[in-house]
């Protein structure tokens, strides 16, 4: 195959199926496989740079594209706009990045000093021990195992780690509570942990380099002569090509393995799970993803969304002009009252209302988001507490209720847009947030987007879309409220959370609902 | 909270309607389709009992101890440790 390289991607004459090694000044920042990547454009097959990499593409780079066996088959020296110095695909702390086979940026294990990974590995170890301390039998899994398996060590183009467990239960709601207890006994003994699923949670592990690094812990469990593992198996399989378990090696230490792990290393990757292959994805069929999404997920929705757009929030603040919905609940409410802002994105409206007196509780999924914030607030003394709560879970919900019923004085509810930025689950799970809140008597503020009459509204915000009032209403008429006032208004400058496709003020409606006293 | 709560919906094949409908009374006198389709959307919420079924016994199940001792004091430290082990 000839390949060709230029500003905008890669020109292939004849795509096929082979592992291309894209190479910017001799380092590795891409692989892809013609065949699943090129398209046709003016008679040539085009290549595109991906979209998170063309941030980085200013300056010169020796660009190397390698075939499957190491075969160089092109090196060009391109350069990208007219700015001096070479191409650097680093982070902010210059770390090398690499782009997985989901597009994105990581940092890859073979990018690391090996010294660097010595606490994944020490943690790997130590969460496998602590599972089976609680008589689980676990063992690394995908990408983990199928390093240990082939070579002994972790595999370079992996940037995270993978373990799994496969418990006695054979009920999914059984599975779920125990992977809440493991979690709970993990977070006892100083893990760092953040749920994906009910049957599935990440421990973040810093490398000693400050590289947080993802060790995921996956539930499984037989079901009906299957294997179920989250987040990807659900495949006729032999409980004796689990356990009992016997040994592998990673990184020099002797871990527990499955019985048989060529079993789970072809149920997972395939019969040629032997061959390397840096562009494997996930192509988990239908029916299968379908099953876990309704047994154990949604309770993640939209949430990578919101953590990539504060992935960097936590180095700058936010503009701390208060929105007008925080000026409308302070204008009403009597200065003692405590408010709980529920979606508090960066937590500029928490901050503002803790400043004119309000004991403030800011609440969102996403952390980052507030980080800032969160630390000034420690700094400065604010009376405001931002924490993490996720409404799609039941039992953040049900927690984070019981403990705001428990404050004394009068309280008010901040939710601006939130309600069109959640699920039904989402929504139902505020207005239980704010019967347990607010059942003794308060009001709550809602903006949310609405359509203007007879218009049609495209936003370029894919995280927030406009919610029917009458279904707001209706919502919260059901869960013990009375609407007192509902307004529509064209919002500008800051009060829109999205801009619009056609440049229009897009439309809000702001809702304040009370719950009387029983 | 009804219907309208839920994250399932009906599919488009339980409700189709005009000329697929037309064809399926002729090919399907029996409305095998629609009532397949029916009963997986059914099926679909049930499953997703399952999470929410283990979120509540594990509310309960962790909190309930101290309530039946009579220990509020016991009951609201719990909570407050319950909700700090939830995680982000």
């Amino acid at each position: 195959m000839k390949v060709r390289v230029d500003e905008a991607g890669l020109v292939l004459d004849r795509p096929d199926d082979q592992v291309l090694d894209v190479l910017f000044d001799g380092r590795r920042v891409w692989s892809f496989r013609g065949t699943k990547v090129a398209e046709r454009a003016n008679g040539a097959w085009r290549v595109a740079w991906p979209r998170d990499l063309r941030g980085f593409l200013r300056g010169a780079a020796l660009v190397t594209v390698r075939g499957s066996e190491g075969t160089v088959l092109t090196e060009t020296e391109v350069r990208f706009g007219d700015h001096d110095g070479r191409v650097s695909v680093v982070d902010g702390e210059g770390r090398p990045l690499v782009v997985d086979p989901g597009g994105r940026l990581v940092t890859t294990f073979d990018a690391s000093d090996p010294e660097h990974l010595v606490p994944l590995v020490d943690a790997i170890e130590l969460v496998l021990r602590k599972l089976i301390d609680l008589g689980l039998d676990a063992f690394p899994a995908y990408g983990t195992l199928l390093g240990a398996v082939r070579d002994g060590r972790l595999i370079g183009h992996d940037n995270d780690a993978d373990v799994a467990y496969l418990s006695r239960h054979t009920h999914p709601v059984d599975v779920i509570r125990e992977s809440f207890r493991v979690q709970r006994l993990l977070h006892r003994d100083g893990f760092e942990i953040s749920r994906y699923s009910g049957g599935a949670f990440k421990v973040t592990v810093r490398g000693s380099d400050g590289t947080p690094r993802g060790l995921d812990v996956f539930s499984g469990f037989l079901y009906r002569g299957r294997l179920v593992l989250m987040g990807e198996i659900f495949a006729p399989f032999e409980e004796s090509w689990l356990r009992p378990l016997g040994t592998v090696e990673l990184e020099g230490r002797r871990l527990p393995a499955p019985a048989e792990p060529e079993r789970l290393l072809a149920t997972m990757y395939g019969p040629s799970w032997r061959v390397p292959d840096p562009t494997f994805k996930f192509e988990t069929p239908h029916e299968v993803g379908h099953r876990l999404d309704l047994w154990f997920r949604g309770t993640r929705t939209y949430r990578n969304g919101w953590d990539r757009r504060y992935s960097t929030s936590r180095h700058r603040g936010p503009n701390r002009t208060p929105h007008e919905l925080a000026r409308m609940l302070h204008r009403a409410e009597a200065p003692e009252t405590t408010v709980v802002d529920v979606g508090c994105g960066r937590g500029q409206d928490a901050v503002w209302l803790a400043r004119r007196g309000h004991r403030v509780f800011g609440l969102d999924f996403s952390g980052n988001g507030y980080a800032h914030l969160r630390d000034r607030a420690r700094e400065e003394g604010w009376s405001v507490e931002l924490a993490d709560l996720n409404l799609l879970e039941l039992r953040h919900t049900l927690a984070w209720g019981a403990r705001l019923a428990r404050v004394d004085g009068p309280r008010a509810l901040l939710v601006r847009h939130l309600l069109n930025a959640t699920t039904p689950r989402g929504r139902a799970h505020l207005w239980r947030l704010a019967r347990m809140t607010l059942g003794d008597g308060g009001r709550l503020y809602a903006e949310f987007l609405v359509r203007p009459p007879g218009r049609r509204r495209e936003y370029k915000d894919p995280l927030v879309w406009e919610l029917d009032p009458d279904l707001v209403e209706s919502e919260a008429v059901s869960a013990g409220a009375t609407v007192v006032s509902s307004q529509v208004v064209e919002v500008e400058g800051i009060e829109r959370p999205t801009e619009t496709e056609d440049g229009s003020s897009p439309y809000s409606c702001r809702m304040v609902m009370e719950w009387g006293t029983p | 909270m009804g219907h309208a709560m839920t994250d399932s919906q009906p599919t488009s094949r339980a409700t189709g309607r005009g000329p697929l409908r037309a064809l399926r009374r002729v090919t399907d006198p029996r409305g095998l389709a629609d009532r397949v389709a029916r009963l997986e959307a059914e099926v679909d919420e049930l499953q997703q009992l399952n999470l929410r079924l283990a979120e509540l016994t594990d509310v309960v199940q962790e909190l309930l101890l101290p309530i039946a001792r009579q220990d509020p004091d016991r009951a609201v430290e719990l909570l407050e440790r319950y909700r700090e082990e939830l995680g982000t």
